[in-house]
């Protein structure tokens, strides 16, 4: 061997800075090909009139002058305002009290976990399957479950029909069931890592379950809460599969969200056109909400840093 | 006055089902301030938060001021309690941590405010009242705590590890601080700490434990100077007591501690009953009460100098056996003036009545230990 003979220099292809964003790229092209695209398809489709005969031709702002001139949409607006408000409260008062009932009261008992872990569970089921349970359980005819007891404890004599009664209700229930263990999660996470001396501080210092509650649970979960009502809201306002599974937004328009709307006009109709413009309109409320939910939570509070070093 | 009785506590569940306080007494007077000191897991925190309630003793009986408190919630025992952690509600003002316990006994808010805003000049911090805990340095943070335990005119302030999370030099203040508010305020004190520094400096009485069990509760200086047993002396004082294996014999009508490196001759005052001689002891004496002596003096013993570390202080000097065949190893403390490099040979010479004879066949017990 010669000790005289240089190594080759290896030299790298590209700068060293250009590097991060190859390893970025493919999830990047991913994200462009299957969100970025489809948004911006959506937005440019909104615009024009395409329909099942696939020949777009744009038409400016009809779509948009359709939609608030619609006779369906105060009734709509009002559906999908209900429905939002209430699963998001139901939701987020029985995820609230379970957690502190198994993360405070019986914290650390098996039973506790148990209670939890059932509540899963809906959430686990694929949603055909459990839109089928909540099908069974108020089937209109003599079959289903509430029916045949009410039938055989005389409540009633004849089935009732509760798609057509109590279509709103339905769908809610079957809505937030699967939706509280989502909150349930995170509410239980974050009064776990409350540290115990401050719960045996309060002992000491002589105070009620309700002031634990209030002074030292309630204000650790002010951004768990938060970031679970934006995204639950968000969730709730553009949700329409356990609808159209359960009533398909029947009885005639009772249960017929906006999201439903645009999803049968684009789908079951074929109006693309408009469903996107209905879907856009969407998109925007949820923008809203959410920035006004942010400022309802001070959210500049949670960035600015508080901590004083000495 | 608080009266411990035959306290057992046994934590159930646990693999292995040990007592964490096994049958301890101890009695507090009124004004006392107490320490517990001990390793850790000897059982220290565990009687602490009996006191406090937190925890029920298996057996045994609490009683302050002769009422028994076993079954009495810890808000009705009217102490305050300030944790290693400092527990401070971290969404509560200063204030309103301080105002906590008083608004939570429906003392309305203008008081509560008004005896929060005296008890944090107390402790020097009436202008961080609107500040966040999350604000505050650490040892503003102890003040803090300090101030809620004292807001509610409590008999008996509890003291868990206070002062673990401080620096050094903060830590000698806040002990002055905490040894001066509780003279003026006269409430009886107990902190459990296993820096026995502090302990010592802090407490009018420090109760030794181990094992769950009181070694020995006395008053710092007789702790230092007549542990009753190996544990104790061994487990206070830095550097260590020095402890040397050995033998009682009686020699010419003499009794004398044989050991493998020395022979030390007790002196006709502390001669020991008869029935001791023979037994298997180790010989204790700490640092600073042996001497460097001349070559003539009696009961000198020549060793050879090991290791010299500088204190600042003084000298740490670690000496060995002169030929460095046996294990003997004695560690003394000298002046800053005395000229010794390591391989000197020198003659050392322990001061009279300062050594101890632990009886290795009753759980070192000392043998010399005044009645």
């Amino acid at each position: 061997m010669d000790h005289t003979t240089v190594q080759p220099i290896y030299k790298k292809p590209f700068k060293k800075k250009m590097y991060p964003y190859f390893f970025i790229m493919p999830f990047a092209a991913l994200v462009l090909v299957f969100f970025v695209l489809p948004a911006i398809a959506t937005i440019a489709m909104s615009f024009t009139d395409l329909n099942a005969s696939m020949k777009p031709k744009f038409v400016g702002l009809q779509n948009f002058t359709r939609v608030f001139s619609d006779y369906n949409l105060p009734a709509i607006l009002w559906n999908t305002a209900i429905f939002s408000i209430l699963s998001l409260s139901v939701s987020l008062l029985f995820a609230l009290i379970i957690s502190i009932a198994t993360q405070y009261f019986l914290k650390g008992k098996i039973t506790a976990v148990i209670y939890r872990v059932l509540w899963l569970i809906p959430s686990i089921i694929p949603a055909v399957v459990y839109v089928t349970f909540w099908k069974y359980i108020f089937d209109p005819t003599e079959g289903g479950l509430i029916n045949r007891i009410l039938l055989q404890l005389g409540v009633e004599s004849d089935p009732v029909s509760w798609f057509s009664k109590a279509a709103m209700g339905i769908v809610i229930l079957a809505t937030v069931v699967s939706t509280i263990s989502g909150g349930m999660i995170l509410l239980s996470a974050a009064i776990n890592s409350i540290p115990e001396d401050l719960y045996k501080a309060a002992r000491v210092d002589g105070a009620s379950e309700k002031s634990v509650i209030m002074k030292i649970i309630l204000p650790t979960l002010k951004w768990p809460l938060m970031y679970i009502t934006i995204s639950e809201l968000i969730g709730f306002v553009s949700s329409y599969f356990f609808i159209m599974l359960l009533t398909n937004g029947g009885p005639m328009r009772d249960t017929t969200t906006l999201s439903l709307y645009a999803y049968q006009q684009a789908f079951n109709l074929k109006y693309y056109g408009y469903g996107a413009a209905v879907s856009l309109i969407v998109v925007i409320i949820s923008f809203i909400l959410t920035l006004l939910f942010l400022r309802l939570f001070d959210f500049d509070q949670m960035i600015k840093p508080s901590r004083i070093e000495d | 006055m608080i009266t411990l009785r035959n306290i057992v506590k046994e934590y159930d569940g646990k693999q292995d089902s040990g007592r964490a306080v096994d049958g301890l007494n101890l009695e507090i007077n009124k004004g006392e301030f107490v320490a517990l000191l001990g390793p850790s897991g000897c059982g220290k925190t565990t009687t602490l938060m009996m006191l406090a309630g937190l925890l029920k003793p298996t057996s045994g009986e609490i009683l302050f001021n002769g009422k028994l408190v076993n079954h009495v919630e810890p808000k009705d025992r009217n102490i305050g309690m300030v944790f290693q952690s400092y527990a401070l509600y971290p969404h509560l003002s200063v204030r309103d941590n301080i105002a906590f316990p008083l608004r939570e006994r429906k003392i309305p808010k203008q008081e509560a405010y008004e005896r929060a805003k005296e008890t944090s000049k107390i402790l020097q911090i009436d202008h961080l009242l609107d500040r966040k805990p999350s604000q505050l340095s650490g040892g503003q943070q102890q003040r803090v705590a300090m101030a809620r335990a004292l807001s509610k005119n409590p008999e008996i302030l509890l003291l868990d590890e206070p002062m673990s999370n401080l620096d050094a030099r903060l830590k000698l203040d806040v002990r002055d601080e905490i040894r001066k508010i509780q003279r003026n305020l006269g409430v009886t004190t107990i902190i459990v700490t296993h820096d026995q520094e502090e302990a010592l400096a802090i407490s009018d009485r420090v109760a030794i434990l181990n094992g769950g069990q009181i070694q020995q509760y006395a008053p710092p200086h007789e702790l230092f100077n007549h542990p009753v047993n190996l544990f104790v002396a061994s487990f206070l004082g830095n550097p260590p007591m020095n402890l040397v294996q050995g033998e009682l014999r009686e020699m010419n009508g003499n009794q004398v501690v044989v050991t493998e490196g020395f022979e030390y001759l007790l002196p006709a005052d502390r001669r020991l009953d008869k029935a001791h001689m023979g037994k298997s002891v180790k010989f204790g004496i700490r640092p600073h009460d042996i001497a460097i002596c001349s070559p003539t003096d009696h009961q000198r013993i020549k060793m050879k100098v090991d290791l010299v570390e500088h204190l600042g202080s003084g000298k740490l000097v670690k000496v060995i056996d002169p030929l460095g065949k046996l294990d003997t190893m004695i560690r003394l403390l000298t002046g800053n003036e005395a000229e010794i490099e390591s391989g000197d040979e020198v003659y050392i010479k322990f001061k009279e009545n300062k050594f101890h004879l632990f009886d290795m066949n009753d759980n070192g017990r000392n043998l010399l230990q005044y009645k």
